[in-house]
């Protein structure tokens, strides 16, 4: 009986004295891991999933990468990574589960403009830099420009930018007849808008009505017949993969040959999947990446192919590129302060020696006013040939 | 100019045929219950899905994954009677119908969002993607299959009701519920009958156009409207008034796109409401005497 209670005694002592210990050691480790915690908020799941699960290969690549030339001062980088199904609400809460409970020492992502919108406020005010590797609007960017530390910056090519290139293609060819389509929604819109004013800035006026169509239109002769009549050489699109696939079927149609070109939309593999190669072939977009375009770009999809063989491979080439660049300039910037969310926000600012890009990235990706990496002379126009995007070379 | 208006009239005409196949399911449910199901784009949408699963998932022929689409639908519809129709149809003049079959499009869209994603989906034609020539107008053969199926379900659905015995009683409780009722007619099996076969249409127009517009969640919304719209135009009460309402807006938004793509649909239904105007009761609807 009293052997018994001791025995019992000894025993809870003993489990309390190691559940203490226990306790301890956790959050002994969980201090550790906090220094050395990269955040990544992507959509994994949901309307954007392609875009997140490209861009995941990319910065799973760049930190093995990392860790396997010995990690920060010997320590590997462990990655936190959460899907935010698409869902605004839920970039917001991974990003601020990353920021209290991970303590990570900065974010990438996420990969949908809806959700970046949302994340942005939260990292500025909390003071994480935030690197954003796919998503387009404008606002991303802007919102925050004027700050006296701006804490959010972009790794892609933003929606007003795209236009230029495709402009730049018009005039390096010498095209002077040129046909503008475009959605109903907002985004179509503001697309018409600048595709307009940069088209009369470089004195090339449109030869037909720019025409409209519903995202969800599925046949589009009638707005190709009449571009068709006024004989353009060349189609501006604003389209989403599905409304661009519609586009290119109703120019098998109607045996309507015109090139055209859309923003990076019709670039992504759901363009592919919808369209089939026949569909595909010959329709050009806008993008900064492709996996000819370099040598290092070339080197890079091989390893990426290799690597994610189970996972599809190089399935989305640009977005794992972005991406993967996107993951270097916060490691590089590690390498440089170590893990302080602060002091990585000002030395990726500072960067200037950024020759490993795969992307047409400059050495010098941003500065105090500028927090896009890729921008006016980044960008150029690729061509799907036999389902795979290409650069087009002349 | 000539070639763009005869290719927007053969677009028009395959575009123009899904909403009269949409709006025949309208016909049925309102001459039988004077009520219509507000969720026929999403039965249309859901005969997509389903015909996508049998024909691209689990690799089962064309023939066979249509007939599972449209019998699915069609079951359906027996349920979307005894749930949403039968319960509130004990009111005579309620038009809770309204709701309670809005209520069900919208849980069938959420459902299929979670089952399928929000993504459209390629659903691959059984004909290939050969574009025909008529004329100089080019055609898929999957365009050319909808208006073949489209006008040939029409006048079968037409047969079915003027020359079947069933089809005859179901015309017979359409006409005069209680005098069916006394003659031997079973009223309700005969509600039944026509909300399966008003839903199996929305099937069939589901898995038939699916190649052309890609199948997804919210594929069923904009047809389920325009077929509404058709169906009104063409007057509600008369097939083929209809089936003439939904050709024509198909191919007035075509060839009011040939001359101004902005304003199509505006234009057309503009037309509609002018025409509403003169004619409350549709383009062929009864015109009736009221005595007072």
């Amino acid at each position: 009986m009293t052997v018994n209670n001791l025995v019992r005694a000894i025993r809870r002592v003993a489990v309390g004295s190691l559940l203490a210990a226990g306790v301890a050691v956790a959050s002994l480790q969980g201090a550790i891991a906090a220094e050395l915690k990269l955040g990544v908020d992507l959509s994994l799941t949901g309307g954007t999933d392609d875009f997140g699960r490209g861009a995941r290969m990319g910065i799973e690549m760049a930190v093995k990468e990392y860790n396997a030339k010995g990690g920060y001062k010997g320590k590997p980088v462990e990655l936190a990574i959460y899907d935010d199904e698409t869902k605004p609400a839920k970039g917001v809460e991974n990003l601020t589960r990353l920021i209290t409970r991970d303590r990570v020492f900065a974010v990438i992502g996420p990969a949908n403009s809806g959700v970046a919108l949302a994340m942005i406020d939260i990292a500025q005010k909390q003071k994480m830099p935030l690197v954003v590797p796919l998503p387009t609007s404008e606002p991303i960017i802007g919102r925050y420009a004027n700050e006296a530390k701006h804490y959010i910056f972009r790794v892609t090519l933003n929606d007003g930018i795209q236009t230029q290139f495709m402009i730049d293609y018009i005039k390096r060819k010498g095209l002077k007849r040129i046909g503008l389509m475009h959605d109903s929604t907002g985004w179509g819109q503001s697309g018409r808008e600048t595709a307009v004013r940069l088209l009369k800035e470089a004195g090339i006026p449109l030869v037909a009505e720019p025409q409209v169509f519903d995202q969800n239109d599925t046949d589009m002769t009638a707005q190709l017949s009449k571009l068709r009549d006024a004989n353009v050489e060349f189609i501006v699109s604003y389209s989403l993969a599905p409304a661009g696939v519609q586009i290119a079927k109703s120019m098998q149609k109607i045996g309507m040959k015109t090139p055209w070109s859309g923003t990076w939309g019709v670039l992504a593999p759901n363009f592919l999947k919808l369209g089939g190669k026949e569909a595909a072939e010959g329709v050009m977009g806008v993008t900064s990446y492709t996996i000819d375009h370099s040598d290092k770009a070339k080197a890079f999809h091989e390893r990426v192919e290799a690597a994610y063989k189970d996972q599809g491979g190089d399935f989305f080439p640009v977005t794992t590129a972005q991406a993967y660049d996107a993951a270097r300039l916060v490691l590089k910037a590690l390498d440089k302060v170590g893990p302080d969310p602060v002091k990585v926000r000002d030395a990726i600012e500072a960067i200037d020696d950024f020759h490993e890009a795969v992307t047409k990235m400059h050495p010098r990706p941003f500065t105090k006013e500028n927090h896009e990496a890729l921008g006016a002379d980044t960008g150029f126009l690729a061509v799907w040939r036999d389902g795979k995007v290409f650069r087009v070379t002349d | 100019m000539f070639a763009n208006i005869w290719q927007a009239v053969i677009s028009g005409l395959s575009i123009g045929s899904i909403y009269a196949l949409i709006a025949q399911g309208y016909y049925v449910t309102y001459i039988t219950t004077s009520t219509l199901n507000f969720g026929q784009g999403e039965f249309l949408m859901i005969g997509a899905m389903i015909g996508l699963t049998a024909y691209v998932v689990l690799g089962v022929p064309f023939p066979l994954a249509l007939l599972i689409a449209v019998v699915a639908t069609g079951l359906m519809g027996i349920a979307l009677e005894r749930i949403a129709i039968r319960p509130v149809l004990r009111h005579v003049l309620t038009h809770s119908w309204v709701l309670s079959t809005l209520a069900i499009s919208i849980i069938l869209k959420n459902g299929a969002v979670s089952l399928w994603g929000p993504e459209q989906i390629r659903f691959p034609s059984p004909f290939g993607e050969e574009v025909l020539k008529i004329g100089n107008a080019g055609i898929f053969p999957q365009e050319l299959f909808i208006i073949v199926c489209a006008l040939g379900t029409v006048a079968a659905v037409q047969l079915f009701l003027k020359k079947s015995i069933l089809g005859k009683a179901m015309m017979a409780v359409a006409h005069n519920r209680n005098a069916a009722a006394v003659m031997g007619i079973d009223v309700k099996r005969m509600v039944i009958l026509a909300f399966m076969l008003s839903s199996a249409l929305a099937g069939l127009g589901g898995i038939l156009i699916a190649p052309v517009t890609f199948a997804w969640a919210y594929m069923g919304t904009v047809p389920g409207i325009k077929a509404f719209a058709a169906a009104i135009f063409g007057g509600l009460e008369n097939p083929v008034g209809i089936l003439i309402g939904g050709l024509l807006i198909g191919l007035l938004e075509q060839l009011f796109g040939v001359i101004n793509s902005n304003l199509k649909e505006g234009i057309t239904f503009l037309f509609i409401l002018i025409m509403l105007a003169f004619r409350p009761t549709g383009l062929m609807g009864r015109r009736t005497v009221e005595k007072v």
